[in-house]
């Protein structure tokens, strides 16, 4: 190496550091590429403009997409760097703002596709010409409109535009790296051959998708690499050492969009939904634990790198070892290995209507969203329930009077308006996407949207239906509406009960005056409120009661679409942050909390009101029958190191996710972090790029996020709010 | 038995995930003791002045006045006190609560069934305290744990009652003993132990015991991080039949707050925190004696 290769030291939570195996090189690679050189190197050119293409202005949607995608292909800046064993790059910035990166006359033309894991298994296995072929064989078949030939055609064109970027690359590596063109030359247009073939191969499609600036998930990455590792390593034709550094190009490569201190804030630079799911069963309910599973774990272990979520798919016949690999890296912090409990998800996902064989190639929408990789288009619809019992029910934002007698009244009272705000969601999807709802699932069309060639061609089925990603052209579209504020509902149904009809500490009407005045000149009841009861995180069986039936009668209403439409509508649970979005819009709630207050994420707590730790939480969460929620309920939880240090910590973690699996848990992230190294951070974030924290379904460098979600996280660590100095 | 808190989750407390039972009461009055609140052997109040946003609630209630509250603050003159709970149970923060709580066996058990998905085969109960072998309950709730198929585990100051050491030892899969000086006197004076009836009582509750245990010595600086303390120690071991080893835990100060909770006067000092070079040197004096060190 020509240029001097520093030492670098990654940040860890646990006081035993973390381990050494990858090279000088790669360490440094990792370093750079963390502290934000490719980000920033990205925004330089963050888009192309198309205004020099003639005539743009009068084409076909599907011929505008053509020229942007083979614009990018022949014009865009190729990164090769010194130290990478894979080779292809995303690299226009403003792929990070969900577009196409391309312009026309200062506009940008067309979004692009997130939440979604595509099938990387085909082009790695079969190869891209595959795909070629399967298209000229269905465009000979006279069933289609005028539409769906320019669709496929769009498709070939994409691959054109996909090999003039490919042979740009090879001219770039091929006198300076003659090692990574041999295993570059080929893929990903022919079938991998060994285990390098099929990691270029995965990483120049993933590049691929980049560049055009979707956000692709990665999926089951180790039971796409395992067989060729296992292959290879029988020939010796790699070693592990080999293998591992491959694996660590890889996801250094993948923080491509990482950008450094000064680049403003937000919510957090690491959320491109880039998720890696490990482990888990294949269709003969094998599991398929190997050494690429093992390996990406000693990368993450080693280098702190959230950019590529984790999760492991545990099931019954998950190895002993596994758990020890994921406890000792999630000891580190960070966040980045999670937990998906492999049972509850095949039972709710086969109960909605998924086939079996189907349902066990799950992966995530790149966040944690359970979806069939490669068959699925999906998004979500968010909605708050605490909005909807404060001002629907409660009628806390108007001057309207409510005049209930007992909580079972008001309990009910809050249902309907919950099944109303179902309703209102499912109609809105159903009459927005569908150009004859309610015609029956066979016969329902979905209006047509705008082209997403470079996503269709690795979606199963576009190329048969011969329809786009957004025009139902997936096996499946689903979209759900994910309940959020669920334990602060629950927490403020538990409250009335006990405040008014148990314990008659206030009147029922009272409360609500008080509530109105945000507990103005009513501290002593609020703190009473606030501290007197157990709520929901302390598995006090009768608040979790009622969360339980919260979130069992939002499925029960989304059951009444369920898988009726060609749009599929099943229930989760999530609020990835929103509770930020929502905290001005709810009033205040009747356990203590007051406007402006940030609530529960997810299936969460309330922050603050858990005490009684990990096991209590966990069952609180597990009280609600999960395999109800098929999309998902995501519970975090909140560790501190010492809790989890030497080997005890190894054996509670794995106890945690054992016990997770008993109760019938669905996700769990589990965060390590001291909440003075994140107020240490605040002050001084130069010296802590790298620290990453588990947001929701995703990670961020802490640095990156604004104050709001410095707050929202330091909160959650804590336990509460802490006075920032 | 009076029980002051049952603390789930707890990850150090022997192996895997427990829950750790805090008996109240104790034969010996360590001056270290690092759970003040588990000393007495009857129910007291506790004040915590963080948590007190002086609202008057309590004065109001107190049939003593045992509560004054002023600009100043929030004094809480236990002398008159007769624990009659009016101000706990009105107190809106939790900062007056009840330290011990009387309960059945029974009732402990219900409490530590509610992890019981998360123990395993190794992660169960633990009895601590406080010393939790004068409660001869502690055996009856052993046995409904055992009967439960969850594994126990305590932790004593060797002062416990001999035949109630004895057979906790042979109902535990893993326990720990204190072995907190080796002179005689200096024992004697600083904790009101009598060192023959401890170790008489270990040498029983290791022919007893149906798993292993660890003996734990605390280190205070100027103390007893000596060699004749060490000396000793190694002597003990050398004569267990069950002992996997000795556990060091340097003293700590951050009790002093839940001194001054219940009235007691805060005898925490940073001065008697063990320095790492005191640590690492009593570790390998213990070590070059043939001591194991865990």
């Amino acid at each position: 190496m020509g240029k001097e290769v520093k030492d670098v030291v990654f940040r860890s939570a646990y006081s035993g550091g973390r381990p050494v195996r990858l090279s000088k090189e790669t360490r440094y690679f990792c370093c750079e590429s963390l502290e934000g050189r490719y980000g920033d190197e990205a925004m330089k050119v963050p888009f192309l403009s198309l205004d020099d293409i003639e005539g743009f202005e009068t084409m076909s949607p599907y011929a505008k997409y053509d020229a942007a995608i083979r614009k990018i292909c022949e014009t865009a800046p190729l990164r090769v760097t010194g130290s990478e064993l894979v080779c292809g790059a995303g690299t226009l910035g403003g792929a990070v703002y969900a577009q196409v990166p391309v312009q026309f006359k200062g506009n940008w033309v067309f979004p692009s596709i997130n939440h979604l894991t595509v099938d990387f298994f085909t082009p790695v296995n079969k190869g891209v010409n595959y795909y070629k072929a399967k298209i000229e064989k269905r465009l000979l078949k006279d069933d289609l409109t005028p539409r769906q030939k320019e669709f496929l055609n769009s498709l070939l064109e994409t691959i054109k535009s996909m090999e003039i970027l490919h042979g740009r690359y090879m001219e770039a590596v091929k006198k300076e790296k003659p090692d990574v063109y041999k295993y570059a030359k080929n893929v990903p247009f022919k079938a991998a051959h060994n285990f390098k073939e099929a990691l270029q191969s995965l990483w120049f499609c993933f590049a691929f998708l980049r560049l055009t600036g979707n956000w692709p998930g990665i999926g089951r990455i180790d039971r796409l690499l395992g067989p060729y590792l296992e292959k290879d390593l029988e020939k010796g034709a790699v070693t592990l050492d080999e293998a591992r550094e491959l694996l660590a190009s890889f996801f250094i490569k993948g923080c491509e969009w990482v950008r450094g201190v000064d680049a403003g804030r937000g919510s957090g630079d690491a959320q491109h939904y880039q998720n890696i799911v490990l482990g888990g069963t294949d269709r003969e309910g094998n599991d398929i634990t190997n050494d690429v599973t093992y390996l990406i774990l000693d990368v993450v272990e080693e280098l702190p790198i959230g950019d590529f979520p984790i999760t492991i798919r545990f099931n019954e016949k998950s190895p002993e070892k596994l758990y020890r690999r994921a406890a000792e890296v999630i000891r580190h912090g960070g966040g980045t290995v999670a937990v998906y409990n492999e049972k509850t998800i095949l039972e709710a996902m086969t109960r909605f209507g998924y086939k079996k064989e189907e349902a066990s190639d799950f992966a995530n929408d790149g966040c944690w969203e359970v979806q069939v990789p490669g068959a699925t288009r999906f998004s979500y619809n968010p909605f708050d329930s605490l909005q909807i019992l404060l001002n629907d029910t409660l009628k806390l934002s108007s001057d309207e009077k409510v005049a209930f007698k007992t909580f079972d009244e008001i309990k009910e009272a809050f249902f309907k308006n919950l099944e109303g705000a179902v309703d209102y969601i499912a109609n809105d999807l159903l009459n927005g996407l569908l150009e004859n709802p309610g015609a029956g699932r066979k016969k329902e069309k979905f209006r047509e949207l705008f082209p997403t060639s470079a996503i269709d061609l690795f979606e199963n089925d576009c190329i048969k239906n011969a329809k786009g990603y957004l025009e139902g052209g997936t096996r499946y579209t689903v979209i759900p509406p994910h309940i959020g504020g669920g334990a602060d509902t629950a927490n403020s149904l538990y409250a009335i009960k006990k405040l008014c009809f148990e314990d008659n500490v206030v009147s029922f009407d009272r409360l609500l005056e008080i509530l109105k005045n945000n507990w103005e000149g009513e501290e002593y009841l609020r703190l009473y409120a606030r501290n007197r009861y157990k709520y929901y995180g302390n598995d006090n069986p009768e608040v979790d009661a009622i969360s339980a039936e919260i979130f069992d009668r939002f499925s029960g209403f989304c059951e009444k679409y369920g898988t009726k439409h060609a749009l599929w509508i099943p229930s989760g649970v999530s609020t990835f942050g929103r509770q930020l979005e929502w905290k001005d819009l709810r009033p205040a709630a009747p356990f203590g909390s007051r406007r402006g207050d940030i609530l529960a994420g997810n299936a969460s707590p309330t922050p603050g009101t858990d005490l009684e730790g990990a096991t209590a939480v966990i069952k609180s969460y597990c009280a609600a029958d999960l395999t109800k929620q098929v999309t998902g309920s995501a519970l975090d939880i909140k560790l501190f190191p010492h809790t989890v240090s030497g080997k005890d910590g190894i054996d509670s973690i794995t106890a945690l996710i054992k016990g997770f699996q008993n109760l019938g848990g669905y996700f769990m992230q589990l965060d390590v972090a001291d909440v003075n190294v994140l107020l240490e951070a605040q002050k001084n974030p130069a010296a802590y790029k790298s620290l990453s924290v588990r947001v929701s379904g995703w990670n961020a460098r802490f640095v990156s996020l604004d104050d709001n979600w410095q707050r929202m996280i330091i909160e959650r660590e804590a336990g509460g709010p802490v006075q920032c100095s | 038995m009076l029980v002051t808190k049952i603390q789930r989750f707890s990850t150090h407390d022997g192996p895997g995930i427990r829950t750790s039972v805090f008996f109240k009461g104790c034969p010996l009055s360590c001056f270290w003791c690092h759970n003040p609140e588990n000393k007495t052997p009857e129910t007291d109040i506790s004040f915590d002045f963080k948590l007190c946003v002086k609202c008057g609630a309590c004065e109001a209630v107190c049939p003593n006045s045992c509560h004054g509250i002023s600009e100043a603050g929030h004094v809480f003159n236990l002398k008159n006190c007769i624990k009659c709970g009016n101000c706990v149970n009105i107190c809106p923060t939790g900062a007056l609560e009840f330290i011990g709580k009387e309960m059945t066996p029974q009732e402990i058990l219900k409490e530590v069934l509610s992890d019981k998905a998360f123990y395993g085969k190794e992660g169960g109960i633990t009895l601590t305290g406080g010393e939790p072998l004068i409660h001869k309950d502690a055996i009856e709730l052993l046995k409904l744990c055992n009967s439960e198929g969850i594994s126990c585990c305590f932790e004593t100051s060797g002062a416990g009652d001999p035949e109630i050491s004895e057979t906790a030892a042979s109902l535990c899969d893993f326990f720990y003993v204190d072995i907190k000086d080796g002179n005689s006197e200096r024992l004697f004076k600083n904790t009101g132990a009598d060192i023959s009836k401890i170790i008489a009582n270990i040498k029983r509750m290791d022919k007893a015991a149906r798993g292993s245990f660890a003996l734990r010595a605390i280190l205070l600086k100027g103390v007893n991080c000596d060699r004749e303390n060490f000396d000793y120690i190694g002597g003990v071991f050398k004569s267990l039949k069950n002992c996997i080893g000795v556990e060091l835990v340097p003293y700590h100060a951050l009790y002093g707050n839940k001194c001054i909770r219940i009235g007691l006067p805060d005898t925490s000092s940073r001065d008697l925190i063990p320095d790492a070079d005191t640590l690492g040197e009593s570790e390998n004096y213990l070590k070059s004696i043939g001591v194991t060190v865990i």
